[in-house]
């Protein structure tokens, strides 16, 4: 165990080598001082344990070295010796903090006794005081973990201090990296009349800029009280703790300081105040620290889950848009072979009610059946066909090059499995142009979908936009061209690739509808889509659309019904 | 009692050409020939220069539009009024839109009642 450091102060020598040496022997480490002013140096460059002084000594009286030292260290004990007691004396010592009274002459095992009870009363308070104050450190790196806000944090640093540091009042100064000066600020008061300070902040930057927690007395740095606080009233010391996220790079990485004054026992701050003051300074930075590095890691992940979101969005869309495209498709190739036997159904009965030409209400009621059965099958069909031109196309200024992206996005993971390569190559990025971005959208992934799948085995997916202008009318047109180095086609295969369940995959894997519907969606924007494909080469699809048409023609629906 | 008018009919449907056939002859106002394919019917509208063509829109090989284009290139049949009998009557189907595809392009949607086609005929050979 580390040895109790006790300080004599006497002025009569027998007396301090009397105590030096019966201490020293019973293990103390034991120093002397032969005035009060002598005292008070080697107070402030020792930490000592336990002070035995002399009440009466020329120039710093024992009662003024009791006062000063449970300014800089409160938790020094302190036994007062005399040769003059009195009762007034002894009430005054006892008030200012000493532990205990002895009158000379003294009795050594007396003064031994007292020593003894004063240390253990001293460890015992240390221990409790450390302990409070280890729970409110520790108190802060617990709340920390539930701070719901930066300003919570802070309040609760701030909380923190006042706790830790016995003051009244504080405040808290958070550093603005942008401006290079302080932004917003925090204080706190324990009570309604607790007094408050308002501060230079000028000065304060410079001071806390040093890095170091700065414990600042009235009495030894009047000068930077003054200046410190502009106006008003002065407290008689203050801590200055700044908050620095890095230590080796103090003034980059300063995030604020901590600021607390008046101490609510009156007393100025300690030394030990100040240690406190730093540890806790050092913690919040760090706690802030980790806040910001937690608030970027939050931000990264709401910045994914929007990307996601946004991705899982646009699936559907192409979802929706290929069901209502599908159908539409489904309603072509049905009404093709409902409406033919229809017709000859439809031949046939009038051509029998010509043979019969009967007056017979009841042969004649039944042709009008037969007939109105026909009629509610063809309405089937013509309303089947309505509804798949029922989605207009909501024409809009869009980025191609957005959209190719997104679509190479949505193709991505099938490519990877393909071991397929996308490469991109725009000629303008933006390059706006009017069109239905969900409809296109839905063109280019079947395209880009198909141009994958003829690539088992690996290859490269180009999607180059360009843009000219049209040779006979000179009008700008968007190119977009897709192209795999698959399998290729033969010139029969390319000649059907757009008809309705036209399918070169194996069945049950393609509906024959893809590309048929990216023809009808690019025939309702007037847009030219052709195939050019060698086989054991590849195939590319060249997609030409206008990029500025008039709104009206775009959407008027590309169909007439008969 | 009017003049006979002659009338080629192409369509691969053959049921539908045959009733077609049957109920426009019915009417005694007309005589109509059929063909199954597009170069058949080619070659009969060449020979017979019916006063009318009715055309089916989709067929194997050669369709409606390009039976249409050939007739509509050759001096000798550039006259003859087509019109188009289409199960679907889209832009998609015929590749350009409807109205644009031939001088006068008249098209009828299957199943067609007689009446209609009788008025539709008339009407283009009127012209």
């Amino acid at each position: 165990m580390e040895k109790a450091k006790i300080l004599v102060i006497d002025d009569e020598a027998v007396i301090r080598q009397l105590l030096l040496r019966t201490l020293s022997d019973k293990g103390y480490e034991v120093e002397v001082a032969e005035d009060g002013s002598r005292a008070l140096e080697k107070i402030k460059s020792n930490v000592f344990n336990m002070l035995i002084t002399d009440l009466k000594m020329p120039k710093v009286s024992g009662m003024e070295v009791l006062a000063e030292i449970k300014k800089i260290n409160p938790y020094v004990e302190v036994i007062i010796i005399t040769g003059y007691p009195t009762i007034d004396a002894a009430v005054e010592a006892i008030k200012i903090g000493a532990f205990d009274f002895i009158c000379k002459p003294f009795d050594l095992l007396e003064i031994q006794t007292k020593i003894q009870l004063c240390l253990e009363r001293q460890k015992r308070n240390l221990s409790h005081i450390q302990v409070t104050e280890l729970t409110a450190l520790f108190d802060l790196t617990k709340a920390s973990i539930l701070a719901h806000s930066v300003e919570s944090l802070w309040e609760l640093i701030l909380t923190t201090a006042l706790e830790v540091s016995g003051a009244q009042s504080g405040s808290v100064f958070l550093w603005d990296k942008q401006t290079n000066s302080f932004g917003k600020k925090f204080g706190k008061k324990l009570w309604e009349d607790a007094p408050t300070f308002t501060l230079n902040e000028e000065v304060l930057a410079k001071e806390i800029k040093k890095g170091e927690t700065q414990l600042i007395i009235k009495e030894k740095d009047d000068k930077l009280i003054k200046e410190l606080l502009s106006d008003g009233e002065e407290p008689n010391s203050l801590l200055i703790a700044p908050l620095v996220g890095n230590p080796l790079h103090c003034e980059e990485s300063i995030l604020g300081a901590v600021v607390v004054s008046a101490k609510a026992s009156g007393d100025s701050f300690s030394e030990r105040d100040k240690m406190l003051a730093s540890i806790l300074a050092g913690q919040a930075a760090t706690i802030l620290r980790n806040s910001e590095l937690y608030g970027e890691l939050e931000k990264k992940v709401e910045a994914l889950k929007e990307s996601i979101d946004k991705l899982h969005e646009t699936q559907n869309q192409l979802i929706q848009t290929e069901k209502l495209a599908s159908v539409g498709q489904l309603a072509f190739g049905i009404a093709h072979e409902i409406r033919n036997p229809l017709g000859i159904v439809l031949g046939g009965v009038e051509y029998l009610s010509t043979i019969i030409k009967t007056e017979d209400s009841d042969t004649n009621e039944a042709i009008a059946k037969i007939k109105k059965s026909i009629s509610r099958a063809n309405n089937i069909i013509v309303d089947l066909l309505k509804f798949s031109r029922a989605s207009r196309l909501n024409i809009q200024e869009m980025d191609v090059c957005e959209i190719i992206d997104e679509v190479a996005l949505l193709i991505t993971n099938k490519a990877y499995f393909n071991s397929v390569k996308i490469e991109k190559s725009y000629q303008e990025d933006p390059l706006l142009m009017q069109g239905d971005v969900s409809m296109l959208r839905q063109v280019f992934f079947n395209i880009c979908s198909n141009a994958v799948d003829a690539m088992p085995k690996g290859g490269v997916l180009s999607l180059n936009i360009l843009k000219k202008s049209d040779e006979s009318t000179g009008e700008d047109v968007v190119v977009v061209e897709i192209g795999d180095t698959g399998m290729g086609m033969s010139k029969e295969h390319c000649l059907r690739i757009f008809d309705p369940f036209f399918t070169t995959k194996d069945p049950g894997k393609g509906t024959g509808l893809g590309l048929s519907i990216v023809h009808m969606i690019l025939e309702r924007h007037d847009a030219k889509v052709w195939v050019e494909s060698e086989e054991h080469k590849g195939t590319k699809f060249v997609i030409e659309m206008l990029q500025n048409k008039s709104v009206e023609l775009k959407n008027k629906e590309g169909n007439n019904d008969g | 009692m009017s003049v006979e008018r002659k009338i080629v009919v192409v369509d691969d449907e053959e049921d539908f050409c045959f009733f077609v056939k049957k109920n426009l002859e019915a009417t005694g106002n007309f005589r109509v020939l059929l063909a199954h394919n597009g170069e058949d019917g080619i070659r009969l509208t060449r020979l017979e220069m019916p006063d009318v063509v009715l055309l089916d829109v989709m067929m194997p090989n050669l369709g409606g539009p390009d039976v249409a284009d050939i007739l509509n290139s050759d001096p000798k049949t550039k006259d003859i009024p087509v019109i188009f009998l289409t199960a679907i009557v889209t832009k998609q189907e015929i590749g350009v839109e409807p109205m644009k595809a031939i001088g006068g392009l008249n098209y009828i949607a299957k199943p067609v009642e007689i009446a209609q086609l009788v008025e539709a005929i008339n009407k283009v050979i009127s012209k």
